[in-house]
């Protein structure tokens, strides 16, 4: 394999590396919102997993793991806007800014590694059969 | 067994058991920072009638964990930081060499045959950064700008003391963050070193075991 084809390969194993850190940032993420005193959260237990199932479909489906990863960090943005936790005190680590950062920037990284990815394999497999 | 193997055994022998104490230091880290975090933030005291300040502040804060109250939490937490950065100059140390070496030799480490050195190497250097970040914070929240009482209050209408222009808040959201990366970076290092890292538990598990089969072999004659 040459040079330029090795470079192509980094980007499924960045993805990956950036769904791991995505991963980890969201079951924090959860952790904040558990802190709500009323435990109207308790359903983001659910979506912890989310990030590692959507990985081990994209080891498959590269497309289809990607926009959902996509998706993903896009709705998280738009529950961290509109959703609030209820504590008297300070939660540390609470605010949009740091929820785009650490959580939704990473999974939306992976996401695109991967379809940009799969985008350049069928552009390669295409100018294979011209 | 050449002299220079068994130096090299032995070697990486002394980084295992660094590396198992490290990880242990990380744990109790980890721990302590989950439970001052979730469990009894701040914040989270006796309330209404019992505290008349809601429990914010120095009027709450009496829930325990294991018997140990927040404050006794935080001095744990930061003692056992103190441990981990002393364990990470020490396995830096020890890994010296290996860090000049790859640093002289980068470019062939990318383009080469050897890439998964390059990235055992990014995730190195971004660990580090990432830890120097996270002990900076943790000492400024430590020593520079310590919790006082009614703190919370000036915060909140951003009038709190600050360091660089940062009231202690914001020190702490960057202080868990960067922990929170740090957590996914150290998981994707080891994931990185996964052979080296099961080479050496077989190789100390079958000195082990060969220490137990000699022994009973020798109660049988």
């Amino acid at each position: 394999m040459n040079a330029a084809g090795q470079a192509k390969s980094y980007l499924p194993k960045a993805a990956l590396y950036f769904g791991i850190i995505g991963a980890v940032s969201l079951l924090f993420f959860n952790l904040i919102f558990q802190e709500d005193w009323t435990q109207r959260f308790t359903w983001l237990w659910f979506v912890v997993p989310l990030p590692v199932i959507f990985l081990i479909i994209a080891g498959k489906f590269r497309f289809i793991g990607g926009l959902l990863m996509v998706l993903l960090a896009i709705s998280i943005t738009f529950f961290d806007i509109f959703a609030f936790p209820g504590n008297p005190g300070q939660i540390a680590g609470r605010g949009i800014g740091y929820t785009i950062a650490f959580v939704s920037l990473p999974l939306l990284l992976s996401g695109l590694f991967y379809i940009i990815y799969h985008c350049k394999v069928i552009k390669i497999s295409r100018k294979r059969d011209k | 067994m050449s002299l220079l193997k068994i130096k090299r055994e032995i070697k990486n022998l002394i980084n295992y058991f660094l590396d198992v104490i490290l990880v242990l230091s990380i744990i109790v880290t980890l721990a302590s920072s989950y439970i001052l975090w979730f469990v009894i933030p701040r914040g989270v005291g006796v309330h209404s009638e019992m505290c008349g300040n809601e429990g914010m502040g120095f009027g709450g804060n009496y829930f325990t964990v294991l018997g140990i109250p927040r404050y006794l939490w935080v001095d744990i937490h930061n003692w056992a930081a103190v441990i981990l950065l002393g364990l990470i100059m020490l396995h830096i140390i020890m890994h010296y060499t290996w860090i000049v070496k790859i640093f002289k030799r980068t470019k062939s480490y990318f383009n080469g045959p050897f890439r998964k050195a390059g990235e055992q190497y990014i995730s190195s250097i971004v660990l580090f950064i990432l830890f120097a970040v996270d002990c900076f914070s943790g000492f400024v929240l430590w020593l520079i700008l310590p919790r006082g009482a009614l703190d919370y209050f000036y915060m909140l209408q951003g009038s709190g003391r600050t360091f660089w222009g940062l009231q202690r808040n914001v020190w702490l959201d960057i202080h868990v963050w960067v922990s929170v990366l740090i957590v996914a970076i150290v998981i994707i290092h080891i994931i990185l070193n996964w052979r080296w890292v099961v080479r050496v538990s077989k190789k100390i598990l079958n000195w082990f075991t060969g220490l137990f089969i000699s022994k009973s072999k020798k109660e049988s004659v």
